[in-house]
């Protein structure tokens, strides 16, 4: 019987992997990521549940105290100062018809330590309806800060 | 006499490109503008202007100059009234804009005041009833530059004394109901 000695083959331990399509798909990310990176030194951080309605302004917030309204709640520098039924706050939070007391004294708070400081950034819902807006405008004129800016999406 | 040509052996044109420093660097990189990315791009409505601008709306004394008064109720609509010294120069009654053509008609609206008044730029915004934010940032929007790129207004600059353009109409806008109680 003719016996042939068999040679096994080696398995071939090293083998390419194709990293086109992850080169492709990172070279994308990169170009969208680079197109929404902001350069900005204070970035507005969106509240929940405010939806914020949209401008053509094309100006960069500076930082300054931060006022948000939602549906429900009133907060001053991402901190929760007062829950609001549907914008409105509560008539015991309420002083002279229109200052919203707690927030009053957590603005005056702040003032105290930014005495030249004179802005503050408005963040509110679109629906919001103006009288509960008004309310936290004469606040902040009350507490001393005179120029409100209102933060908007971008539109353009 | 005819020249052949012979083929070039050992030139390959079949070659492997090295990726993996390239993607090293895409792997850093895309944490990093992830995390210091903003999705979603906020902006600020405010009154920071070019220098003659900002000169011309501080110089600007409220008992001397023109007063625009824009008054906006989701009801009785838009009524813009121009006066100066507690007399009318000008009236105008508009319906409660909803689409966004008809904030450009505000818009329009606006600058034939403007073309009034040149050296003012102060809007007294009054909104009243239940007016959604959203209708008075839209508004704000409207009031601060001219409707068409080409249109500028003239306006002395009062620090050098000289004739200015400007394609802003009205950026400081002031809530001037506020406080009423």
């Amino acid at each position: 019987m003719d016996r042939r000695i068999r040679f096994k083959k080696k398995p071939n331990t090293t083998f390419s992997l194709n990293i086109n399509s992850m080169t492709d798909m990172f070279t994308i990310m990169l170009v969208f990521l680079l197109q929404t990176y902001s350069t900005n030194s204070y970035d507005v951080k969106p509240q929940m549940g405010v939806r914020m309605p949209t401008s053509v302004s094309d100006q960069q917030p500076q930082e300054a105290p931060m006022v948000s309204l939602s549906k429900d709640l009133l907060s001053l520098n991402e901190k929760e100062l007062l829950k609001v039924n549907n914008f409105m706050v509560a008539s015991k939070d309420i002083d002279q018809g229109e200052i919203i007391k707690p927030l009053l004294a957590a603005l005056q708070e702040i003032k105290k330590s930014k005495k030249d400081k004179e802005e503050i950034i408005l963040q509110v819902d679109r629906e919001a309806p103006y009288p509960n807006v008004r309310q936290i405008l004469s606040t902040a004129s009350m507490a001393g800060f005179l120029k409100v800016r209102l933060a908007t999406i971008s539109g353009n | 006499m005819r020249r052949r040509s012979l083929p070039v052996d050992g030139l390959s044109h079949e070659f492997e490109l090295d990726l993996a420093p390239l993607l090293a660097v895409m792997v850093k990189l895309v944490p990093v503008l992830i995390v210091s990315s903003a999705f979603v791009p906020i902006v600020v409505i405010q009154s920071e202007l070019p220098a003659p601008v900002a000169a011309a709306v501080s110089e600007a004394k409220p008992n001397e100059m023109p007063q625009l008064e824009l008054q906006i109720h989701p009801s009785r609509g838009i009524q813009m009234k121009l006066s100066s010294g507690g007399k009318t120069l000008s009236e105008l009654k508009m319906a409660y804009p909803q689409k966004e053509d008809e904030f450009k008609t505000v818009q329009e609206s606006l600058a034939r005041f403007k073309r009034q008044a040149p050296q003012l730029f102060r809007l007294d915004l009054l909104p009243q009833g239940n007016v959604p934010y959203d209708t008075i940032v839209k508004i704000i929007d409207a009031a601060r530059k001219s409707p068409t790129k080409n249109e500028k207004f003239k306006f002395t600059n009062p620090q050098s004394g000289t004739l200015e353009e400007t394609e802003y109409m009205y950026p400081d806008v002031v809530f001037a109901n506020t406080l009423e109680g």
